[in-house]
Parts: structure tokens; C-alpha cells; sequence
């Protein structure tokens, strides 16, 4: 069950509100409307009177009226059928005026200054209440259907503008000062057109590296080419036209485990695997290229670590990274691979440091990019290597940082859950 | 011998091309950065640049800019298939021709020999002069004089101008300005002779009357205004 949140307790409130205050305006004109005019008193003082005339005759009257302590501005008087007063004080404008046969028989008038109230019936309109009561609510939802609604324009607006591709679009600085969860999902889409800006970027400018790494082995092709038609006698030039081809096979092949690399982390078949052993292959392997400038990997390991992972993505994870440290050490120097299992030996953490000249700090999380390369490095790789291990960490549930060393080199640390959680996230995926 | 300036990042490239050219009659120097290729092009030594759009860092198309703020040597892009962008910017900075990236290095010589055939005319007299309106042009010199002013063209524009002068008054077409102001017969959706003549628009500038010197003849060519 969810909160009750701002947007419920505004509409709550104003539904709530128009419809109370409808009610009490209704039944206010009501209670109003029975009261006002009349005077309660003087109408019962008249009746008393009435009653006594009729029944005991003019001196019981007389006392009556003696007794009453009459307003001011307030006169009761009996007249005889000459116009003669019998009782009480002398009317001269009497606005109420009844002729009463007396119990002797005699045409009395009654009259008073004051009318007793509800003769010309001036109570309002029994339409009344109802009229004000529809009229208060029509402006109560009125106002409560353009202050639901208007935010709402301005979201399908941006909407269709994100739908068009205009992703620059923000609704907002539309909103005004206003809190709730309306506003809430307008920023939500306004973050939504910003993540897709930068998705949709990211993907033009991978495109766009994409298409100029396929371009340059094809430009070199050509000038092989040339060469090879402008002295056929140069044969290495076959050789040469052969490389690039190989080369953008290998560019392919990285192209296609990158895409493949970014699917849902359940994509991938995973076997219990020690990786431990893993490394150990790789860096045997990467020794002999280590050997070529010099340069030695020296492995300082633990014993096993077993978990469920992707044996062939991990290889070329690692395989990358290690061997990355071997092209960019300096010669005649150590590749330090070490490898430890925390406490409770639910993470592997892997660190390879070189001794190269390390990366400008700036870089430190781009150089995870792909074809993000080092200056001067043109020719050295496709720059799909560190992209591909920081994927395939992340699809293992690991995380992959870089840092320079203070003395001098770069170190790649990758950490990789252990079994236990790596089988609770199989599990919840 | 004709001096060629390589700027391209790519060394093996860089490599192939400058055999490719030296065979064919060029003299070759190959440098990998922007910065490098703006300071050996401004030195003077060379006929021709040839300039990668796509170098890291300081971008072919700034080095262009920047190399058009001193010197109007001619420079050849290499752009990227396709990126037409990059195309219609260079040839707005002043670039001479552009050759797409991947094509063949004969491409690349050919559209060589087109530019300096026109910076550098065999057997045009030195002393010939064409007058029109405020326009001289001296075209053994490569000099023009607008208004009694030195008017500072690439050698591209100055070959259209000069095939503009020449028949001044006339509509010329555009097949007739590619073919003899470019080198190279009219392609399509090529717009090239546009830019180019769009640039010395600007550098002319308007007319008394507010109409532009070189009119363009919708569906014919251009034409240079006589007076």
C-alpha cells in the first residue's frame, strides 16, 4: 500500500472542501432564510393578544399590553370601530392591522407598529440554496480540473517532443513553485529526455568510432593497393592488405561481444568455475608476450575461488587487462597480478599493475569506454578491450576501477562476488 | 619536384601514401598531429597540403582554420565517406578539393596534379592580364587585384575566378568551371563549385545596386558581372 501522498491529500482536501462548504452554504441560506424578517416576539404577543380579546374581552387585553415590555420603537394598540384606542399605546402608522370580534361582541382592530413578520411570505426562494450550492461546486471542480490539468498539457507536450527526438525539451521550469506528484513526474520525464539524449549520443558516436576504425584498415587496403599495382613486384604488400584484413575481423569479433555484452545480466550461461585457475592460464600465456620486451607477470594468488560465472567472457576479461599492463609496462619491468579472497569469501578481488606511465587522471573512468584510447596510440588496438572487461565484470554483478599507482603505473581493480551471491542473483534474475 | 605535406595520424597509412607518391613524382613529408601539421604548412616549403579531418585532438578542420589565417597554400582534406559535414566546412574555410577516406591513392594523385596544374600553369604567358570591371587578374602570377586591392584567394577560387573573368558578361556553366577550373568533370550532388564560388561572394562583396557580383543562372551556371 502506498503512502497517501501530496496529490492525495490536495485532491482529498478539495473535494472535501467544496463539497462541506456546498453543504453549509446550503443549509446557512436555509436557517437564514426561516429567521431574518420575522420578530418572533412581537408575533407571539400578538397571538397572546388575539386570543385574549376574543376570549376574555378588551380589559384582559389591556392588561396584557400593560404588562409588555415593549421596544421603543415598538407600539401595540386596540381600536374600537370609530378609531377610538381602548388599550395599549396609540399606533399611528400600523404597518399590521386585524379586526377581532371581541368576547362582548364588539369590532375591535389590532394594530401594531411592526408587522409580525411572513405576511407577503419575503422568505428566499426555496431554489436558492440549491442555486448557490451548484454554482459554488461548479467553481470548486472548475478550479481543481485546470489546476490537475494544465500540468498535464505541458507533459503531453514534452512527451510528444521527446517521441520526435527533441530531447532537449524540459517541462519543468513549466511547473512554477507547485509540489507534488505531478511535478515529481515531470521531472521524471525530464530526466527520462536527458538519459535518452545521452543514450542516443553515445550511440551515434559509437557508430561513428565504429565506422572510422572500419575505415582506416580499408584506407590502408587501398594504399596497399596502389602500391602493390604501381610495382607488382612488392608482394609484402599482400602480406599487409592480409593484416588489415585480420585486423578488422578482430575489430568485428570485439564489436559483436560488446553488443552481445550488452544484454540483461541473465543473458549469459554461467558454470562453476575456479578463477583462480583461470588467471593462472591467462598469465602463462601472457608471459611469452611479456617476454618479448623483457617484461615478466608475476602471480601472487590463493588457493581457489570457485563461483558461477561465464568462463569464456571472464577469459577474455582478464585476458585483456592483463595483457594491456603488458603493452603499456615499461621493458625489463614486473606485472603484478595478485589476487585475494576477502574474509568470508564472498569476493575475489583481482589487482594487475604495471609500470607504465600510467593515465591522465581525467581519464581514469573514460579509458572503460569504448575506442577510448591513449594519444599516440593509433595503431595499438581498437581501444574495445577495457570496454569489453568493464561490461562483462558488470554482468557478473563486479565492479572494475582504475587508478595510477603513486610511484608510477596503473592498476586495475576488479572485484567478482562468490558464489553464494552470484547464485542469489541468478535466482532473483 | 612537387613538396607534399601528409598530416594523418594513422603512421602506416602515412607510410604506404608516401611511398605511393614518391613513386609517382612527389616529394613527401609525413607528420601525425595537428599542431605538427600546422606548423610545417605555415613554414613555407610546401606546394600542397594534405590534411585528415580526423586527427586526435587539434581536429583537421581547426588546423585548416588555422593555416587559412596565414597562408593560401592549397590544401587537400581527407574526410570521411559519407560526412558531408565535414566536406561543406572545409571547402567553406578554404580548403581546394577533398578526397574521401577510403579511396585510392590515385585518386588522391590525381586530384594533386588537378590543383598544381592550376597553381602552377606550364606555359601560360607571365604577362597576361585579364581586366573586368574592378577585377585584374595576373593569372602567371596567381595575383588578383579587387578595387586596387590585393584580394587574398586559394588557389581554387582563383582558377573559377579566372574562368568567371574570362568570360565575364557570359553565363558560364558549371560542367565547363569543374572541368576547367577543378580539374575534374561535374559530379552529382557535387558541391563543390558552389561552396567555392559562395566563399569569393563573400570576399567580392556586394554591388553598389546590393546585388551580388557573381550571379548564379538557376539550371545554367554562373556568371561574373561586367561593367
Amino acid at each position: 500500500m502506498m503512502k497517501p501522498s501530496r496529490l492525495f491529500w490536495k485532491l482529498f482536501l478539495a473535494f472535501w472542501l467544496a463539497t462541506s462548504l456546498t453543504f453549509f452554504v446550503g443549509l446557512g441560506m436555509l436557517v437564514l432564510g426561516s429567521f431574518k424578517p420575522g420578530d418572533p416576539h412581537l408575533e407571539a404577543i400578538l397571538a397572546s393578544e388575539e386570543q385574549l380579546l376574543r376570549q376574555f374581552g378588551v380589559e384582559s387585553g389591556r392588561q396584557l399590553l400593560m404588562v409588555w415590555e415593549r421596544p421603543d420603537d415598538q407600539a401595540i394598540g386596540v381600536y374600537d370601530s370609530a378609531g377610538q384606542l381602548l388599550a395599549g399605546s396609540p399606533v399611528p402608522r400600523p404597518a399590521y392591522d386585524r379586526s377581532i370580534i371581541s368576547k362582548d361582541g364588539i369590532t375591535l382592530s389590532l394594530r401594531s407598529t411592526h408587522s409580525p413578520g411572513r405576511e407577503g411570505d419575503q422568505r428566499p426562494g426555496r431554489l436558492t440554496p440549491l442555486i448557490i450550492g451548484t454554482v459554488m461546486s461548479a467553481l470548486f471542480s472548475g478550479y481543481l480540473a485546470y489546476y490537475l490539468a494544465w500540468p498535464l498539457v505541458y507533459l503531453r507536450r514534452a512527451m510528444s517532443d521527446v517521441a520526435q527526438g527533441r530531447f532537449e525539451t524540459r517541462v519543468k521550469p513549466m511547473m512554477g513553485g507547485r509540489r507534488d506528484e505531478i511535478v515529481d513526474l515531470a521531472e521524471d520525464c525530464d530526466r527520462m529526455a536527458n538519459q535518452l539524449k545521452l543514450l542516443v549520443e553515445a550511440q551515434q558516436h559509437l557508430l561513428h568510432d565504429i565506422s572510422h576504425e572500419l575505415r582506416s584498415p580499408l584506407t590502408r587496403m587501398q594504399a596497399a593497393i596502389g602500391l602493390l599495382q604501381q610495382d607488382p613486384a612488392r608482394q609484402e604488400m599482400v602480406e599487409r592488405i592480409e593484416r588489415e584484413l585480420v585486423r578488422m575481423d578482430t575489430l568485428i569479433e570485439a564489436l559483436l561481444t560488446l553488443a552481445r555484452l550488452q544484454g540483461r545480466p541473465g543473458s549469459i550461461e554461467r558454470e562453476p568455475l575456479d578463477i583462480i585457475e583461470l588467471l593462472t592460464v591467462i598469465v602463462e600465456d601472457a608471459q611469452f608476450e611479456a617476454g618479448m620486451k623483457g617484461c615478466r607477470v608475476s602471480l601472487q594468488t590463493c588457493p581457489a575461488f570457485v563461483s558461477r560465472v561465464s568462463g569464456e567472457l571472464l577469459y577474455r576479461c582478464f585476458e585483456n587487462v592483463i595483457r594491456n599492463a603488458v603493452r603499456y609496462t615499461r621493458p625489463n619491468t614486473t606485472v603484478v597480478v595478485l589476487a585475494e579472497v576477502n574474509l568470508d569469501a564472498s569476493c575475489l578481488r583481482v589487482r594487475i599493475t604495471d609500470q607504465g606511465q600510467g593515465v591522465e587522471n581525467e581519464r581514469l573512468q573514460s579509458i572503460f569506454h569504448p575506442f577510448e584510447r591513449g594519444m599516440n596510440e593509433a595503431s595499438a588496438g581498437f581501444g574495445l578491450g577495457l570496454a569489453i572487461a568493464a561490461r562483462a565484470v558488470e554482468m557478473h554483478g563486479g565492479t572494475i576501477v582504475a587508478r595510477n599507482e603513486p610511484s608510477c603505473g596503473l592498476t586495475v581493480e576488479i572485484s567478482l562476488p562468490g558464489l553464494a551471491r552470484s547464485l542469489h542473483e541468478i535466482t532473483l534474475a | 619536384m612537387i613538396c607534399v605535406l601528409l598530416v594523418d595520424d594513422d603512421q602506416e597509412l602515412t607510410e604506404m601514401l608516401s611511398q605511393y607518391l614518391e613513386r609517382e613524382g612527389f616529394e613527401v613529408t609525413a607528420v601525425h598531429t595537428g599542431e605538427e601539421g600546422e606548423v610545417q604548412a605555415l613554414s613555407g616549403r610546401y606546394s600542397i597540403v594534405v590534411l585528415d579531418v580526423m586527427l586526435p585532438r587539434l581536429s583537421g578542420i581547426e588546423v585548416l582554420r588555422r593555416i587559412r589565417a596565414a597562408s593560401q597554400v592549397p590544401v587537400v582534406l581527407l574526410t570521411a565517406r559519407g560526412d558531408n559535414i565535414d566536406k561543406i566546412t572545409g571547402l567553406e574555410l578554404g580548403a581546394d578539393d577533398y578526397v574521401p577516406k577510403p579511396s585510392s591513392p590515385g585518386e588522391l594523385v590525381a586530384r594533386l596534379r588537378a590543383i598544381m596544374r592550376r597553381v602552377q600553369p606550364a606555359d601560360q604567358p607571365t604577362t597576361e592580364v585579364i581586366r573586368t570591371g574592378p577585377l585584374v587578374l595576373w593569372p602567371g602570377k596567381r595575383q588578383a587585384l579587387w578595387q586596387g586591392r590585393e584580394l587574398g584567394v586559394t588557389s581554387t577560387e582563383f582558377s573559377l575566378l579566372e574562368e568567371l573573368a574570362r568570360c565575364a558578361g557570359q553565363v558560364v556553366s558549371k560542367q565547363d568551371l569543374s572541368l576547367n577550373a577543378l580539374g575534374c568533370p561535374l559530379t552529382r550532388y557535387d558541391r563543390r563549385i558552389d561552396v567555392h564560388i559562395s566563399s569569393i561572394r563573400q570576399k567580392l562583396g556586394p554591388r553598389p545596386d546590393t546585388k551580388a557580383w557573381i550571379q548564379s543562372v538557376r539550371g545554367l551556371g554562373y556568371l561574373l558581372i561586367a561593367e
